[in-house]
């Protein structure tokens, strides 16, 4: 097992440092000239000469991505121009948002997936079973962004159920004391009621916008392997014992069929980083996603280049941790490679 | 072939409908730039916002464009850039999954490598990526979206490659002495078409999402160009105040294109790839 | 219907829907059972074997049916029950032995519960009761170590150790009949035999009546009191072991009998072995099913025009034969 474990880990060490390697050259091409747009517009030519030094852009490519590198891991991520203060910090404030909508949005995702699944295995071949497919499908072609403005539309817009694109709360509520920097858990640990629904209701739209593309994913992978699964002899024989056909599709096809969903786990985080980037932006949510295309539309890159960064990070961090998650839950797998 | 085909209408009616409501979108594609009396970028401030009508039929947008010229035009545009890239993103793939499966070594390993280092992150970062180092604007997007999707095509030829290269038959044929060129020629160019096929149909529809996505966040499209990413920008304003159209009938444009082809690439798997196809009463009698 | 008959099924018709038309799986397939009997099923695979076993046990799905006919047990048609009674008959008075014991146990869960799981289905048990139930069955099929077993998983057993879980499990409620389906065929040639040994032991403790679905005339000629030859769906001729394997009276039961190399001298018949495939079940020939492949000698206008009535054979009432020259074809072993 820890052999394994090691030589993993070591491919994923391998295929983060190829991953920033192309994320750095990449950004380094560059066409403008990070030294000039630091020292300002109206610097002289030896001001600018000056910051090039200081940002150690004379130093040769491989050095420079050392550079990078061991500054990134000490969390030193650059400079943000635009707003003027270290990209870190700006990461370090985003989070927060994005990991409450990322949360609110998987377990809708994880929900809706395990529920869709259920009715399209028990009903195959049925119309409901053609309703959760065609909800996939939609859900795989549809853009995040239009989506959550279709939502806007409807929600706010018109019937004016939710509140509009707004960010986190209504400009009125002010944010709960932060423990967890998760607007719902710290109003509900401080028991502030009216902070916890104002920010729920703002969860909402965001929420299912950034979950209705991870559902419609889980959902088809859900569907295909318990339709494949159904057709075990064993499940056969637990009929034969005596179980109901939805006693069989929830307690012995669900569980077998949830253990390969462990592997598309760094998957469903790439789908997360991506929508997240488009969802946030349409509802004004405070989190990474925003902070990425406003530096977009800054040109500020400093901070587009270290979001790259951790999404290789993360994305590889992810597959290590579902192939461990996948030995431990798995028995066979667990066996074998002990 | 004509059993492929007819394989592929029996898949049933969501086939059928998939392929039929694809082609209007490729007529409109076709016929609104060349038979809509309105233009896609004139102005007419004297018509701003307005609902749709018999006159505009998708409305008008914020400086009083007409929108379904707009459409036709973005039609045009995804749907070509998404063959483009799509296209070239096969044959440089193709390429790159044939020399590393049929080298093998050092540089099977390298490429291989690479190739896992641009799949490290999400696609849509990648091509973030390198449409910004390209300078925004249409041909960096479409660079950008094409170079992310090589890997997966390379990883499906290569694995594709060894596969064939394995087969008994071609095993035979090159311990008899046949060459490499022909080894590629008659026997694992042939098997690869239907591969990267389905790869080319799945891989379609995501590529006309990400253009518009880089369009959306300012990197693709520029403002007045009618792509169907840009048209939804440039809606959201009047979206929140009433004027649902400007953004409304660009999205589904592109759900109407993406969904429809991975339904058509999903039944065009299910055809090249006989072990997902029906089994009969097998397991029964 | 004799006295002590506890499983009798009548006229049972299943259908397959498939893209080229209907499947005729079973067509019209009528049997008695009594208290303690082994009946044997014999025939090729795609001669509807396992979907009379699914038809038994009112589990055909769609894209099949079961068309007609009646399946009594203990005095009711099961055909008649809800699907929820139903439930209640499986795996208690009805149960199954699968041919393949490594896919016939869930892979991610332990033995032990599945195992318990069909006691706390169909009894009043505490879980703590069905635990000890089933180390209980599980020393009853003589598996070393049952507590051991009980907290494994299937693939840390060895394929007959496997098989005698399902034993245990199909054994469990002490069921009326035991529909056993190909239990022997993917395991070697000693583990067969202890299988065999331990099914005979624990279906004589508790009088269960079997039904043994097979291709192997060898474990029919070991195990069973009756037999019955399947084809096409249908079937061809049924009698007791001894009478039906010494002098077959249909033609395929003879042609089956002589493919088997090892049985006995029966060297001497005058078959050649069989050639040919079963009929395609969409497209079956109007008069016997088995006419094409027919190796009786002779031009036969009749088998190809008029399909055979199931017919008790002269001076043997408990024998059946589906063919027009039955008596041609016991005169040949005669």
């Amino acid at each position: 097992m820890s052999r394994f474990l090691l030589r993993r880990t070591f491919s994923a060490v391998l295929t983060v440092l190829g991953g920033t390697v192309v994320a750095f050259v990449v950004m380094r091409l560059l066409p403008g000239d990070p030294a000039r747009l630091v020292a300002g517009e109206f610097a002289s030519a030896e001001a600018v000469a000056e910051q090039h030094r200081a940002l150690g852009l004379d130093e040769p490519l491989w050095s420079q991505y050392l550079i990078y590198m061991a500054d990134f891991f000490r969390g030193d991520w650059g400079f943000s121009y635009s707003l003027g203060e270290p990209v870190f910090e700006q990461f370090v404030r985003s989070v927060p948002a994005t990991v409450e909508l990322a949360a609110a949005a998987v377990t809708l995702a994880f929900a809706g997936g395990v529920i869709g699944a259920l009715i399209s295995s028990y009903s195959r071949g049925g119309p409901l079973d053609a309703a959760v497919r065609a909800s996939s499908y939609i859900g795989l072609g549809t853009a995040p962004f239009w989506l959550g403005l279709l939502l806007l539309i409807v929600f706010f817009e018109r019937l004016q159920w939710l509140p509009g694109p707004e960010g986190r709360l209504s400009s009125s509520t002010a944010a709960p004391p932060p423990v967890t920097g998760l607007h719902t858990v710290d109003a509900l640990l401080a028991g502030e009621w009216a902070t916890l629904g104002d920010a729920a209701v703002h969860l909402i739209l965001p929420a299912v916008t950034l979950g209705f593309v991870i559902y419609a994913f889980l959902v088809r992978m859900l569907r295909a392997s318990m339709l494949e699964l159904v057709r075990e002899p064993y499940i056969l024989v637990a009929r034969s014992k005596g179980r109901g056909r939805w006693g069989v599709i929830v307690r012995d096809v669900l569980p077998n069929a949830l253990l390969p969903a462990i592997t598309v786990g760094g998957l469903v985080l790439a789908e997360l980083l991506t929508s997240t980037v488009l969802a946030e932006t349409v509802f004004g949510w405070p989190g990474v996603g925003k902070l990425v295309t406003d530096a977009i539309l800054q040109q500020d890159f400093a901070v587009v280049q270290a979001f790259i960064m951790i999404s290789a990070c993360l994305t590889v961090a992810c597959n290590i941790v579902v192939d461990l998650l996948y030995g431990i839950a798995d028995p066979r797998v667990r066996v074998r490679s002990s | 072939m004509r059993r492929t085909r007819r394989a592929l209408l029996r898949g049933g009616g969501a086939t059928v409908a998939a392929a039929a409501v694809l082609g209007l979108v490729v007529a409109a594609a076709a016929a609104v730039p060349v038979l809509w009396p309105h233009d896609a970028m004139t102005t007419t401030f004297g018509s701003i916002l307005e609902a749709p009508s018999l006159a505009h039929p998708m409305g008008t947008d914020g400086v009083g464009r007409d929108v379904l010229a707009r459409f036709g035009e973005g039609a045009r545009i995804s749907l070509l850039i998404g063959l483009v890239a799509v296209v070239t993103g096969a044959l440089a793939g193709l390429l790159i999954g044939l020399t590393s499966g049929l080298a093998g070594g050092a540089v099977d390993e390298v490429l291989m490598r690479v190739m896992d280092a641009l799949m490290a992150f999400p696609t849509l970062m990648l091509t973030m990526a390198v449409t910004i180092s390209l300078g925004s604007g249409l041909p960096s997007a479409t660079a950008g979206v094409t170079i992310g999707t090589i890997p997966w095509f390379a990883r499906v030829a290569r694995s594709e490659t060894l596969r064939i290269t394995a087969l008994p038959m071609v095993e035979a044929a090159v311990a008899l002495g046949m060459g490499r060129a022909r080894l590629i020629r008659a026997h694992v160019l042939p098997h690869m078409v239907s591969v990267l096929v389905v790869q080319a149909t799945a891989t379609y529809g995501s590529v006309i999402l990400s253009v518009a996505a880089l369009g959306f966040l300012g990197l693709g499209a520029r403002v007045p160009t009618p792509e169907w990413g840009a048209m939804i920008t440039e809606g959201m304003e009047p979206a929140l105040t009433g004027a649902w159209w400007v953004a409304f009938f660009p999205g589904l444009g592109m759900l109407i294109v993406v969904t429809c082809t991975s339904v058509l690439s999903d039944r065009i798997r299910d055809v090249l790839d006989p072990r997902g196809s029906f089994s009969g009463v097998k397991g029964v009698t | 219907m004799k006295p002590d008959t506890v499983l009798s099924v009548k006229d049972m018709h299943t259908v397959f829907a498939t893209p080229g038309g209907t499947a005729h799986a079973i067509r019209g397939v009528s049997f008695d059972l009594r208290r303690g009997e082994r009946l044997g099923i014999v025939g090729e695979s795609g001669a509807g074997k396992s979907a009379l076993v699914l038809s038994l046990l009112g589990l055909v799905e769609p894209p099949g049916r079961v068309a007609g006919g009646s399946v009594w047990l203990n005095g009711r048609d099961l055909r008649t029950l809800s699907e929820r009674q139903m439930r209640r008959v499986r795996g208690k008075e009805i149960s199954i032995v699968f041919q393949d014991p490594l896919t016939a146990l869930n892979p991610v869960r332990r033995i032990g519960p599945q195992v318990a799981e069909v006691l706390l289905m169909h009894g009043d048990l505490s879980r703590k009761q069905a635990r000890e139930r089933a180390v209980g069955l599980l020393a009853d099929v003589e598996l070393p170590e049952p507590e051991k077993c009980y907290a494994a998983y299937p693939h840390e057993l060895s394929g007959g150790m496997r098989q005698r879980v399902m034993i245990a499990i199909a054994l469990a409620n002490s069921p009326d009949v035991l529909i056993a389906d190909e239990p022997t065929t993917a395991l070697d040639a000693t583990t067969q035999a202890q299988i065999i040994t331990l099914l005979n032991k624990v279906i004589e403790e508790r009088g269960t009546a079997v039904v043994m679905i097979t291709h192997n005339m060898g474990l029919v000629a070991d195990f069973c009191d009756t037999v019955q030859v399947m084809y096409a769906g249908e079937v061809v001729e049924y009698g007791s072991r001894d009478r039906l394997l010494d002098r077959p009276a249909h033609p395929y039961t003879a042609a089956l009998l002589a493919s088997v190399p090892a049985m006995d001298a029966r060297r001497d018949l005058p078959l050649p072995a069989l050639s040919g495939l079963p009929p395609s079940l969409t497209d079956l020939p109007e008069g016997c099913a088995f006419a094409p492949r027919c190796p009786l000698e002779g031009e036969r206008g009749l088998c190809r025009t008029t399909r055979p009535a199931p017919r008790i054979l002269d001076g043997e009432p408990d024998r059946m034969s589906m063919c027009h020259f039955s008596a041609e074809q016991l005169a040949l072993t005669s």
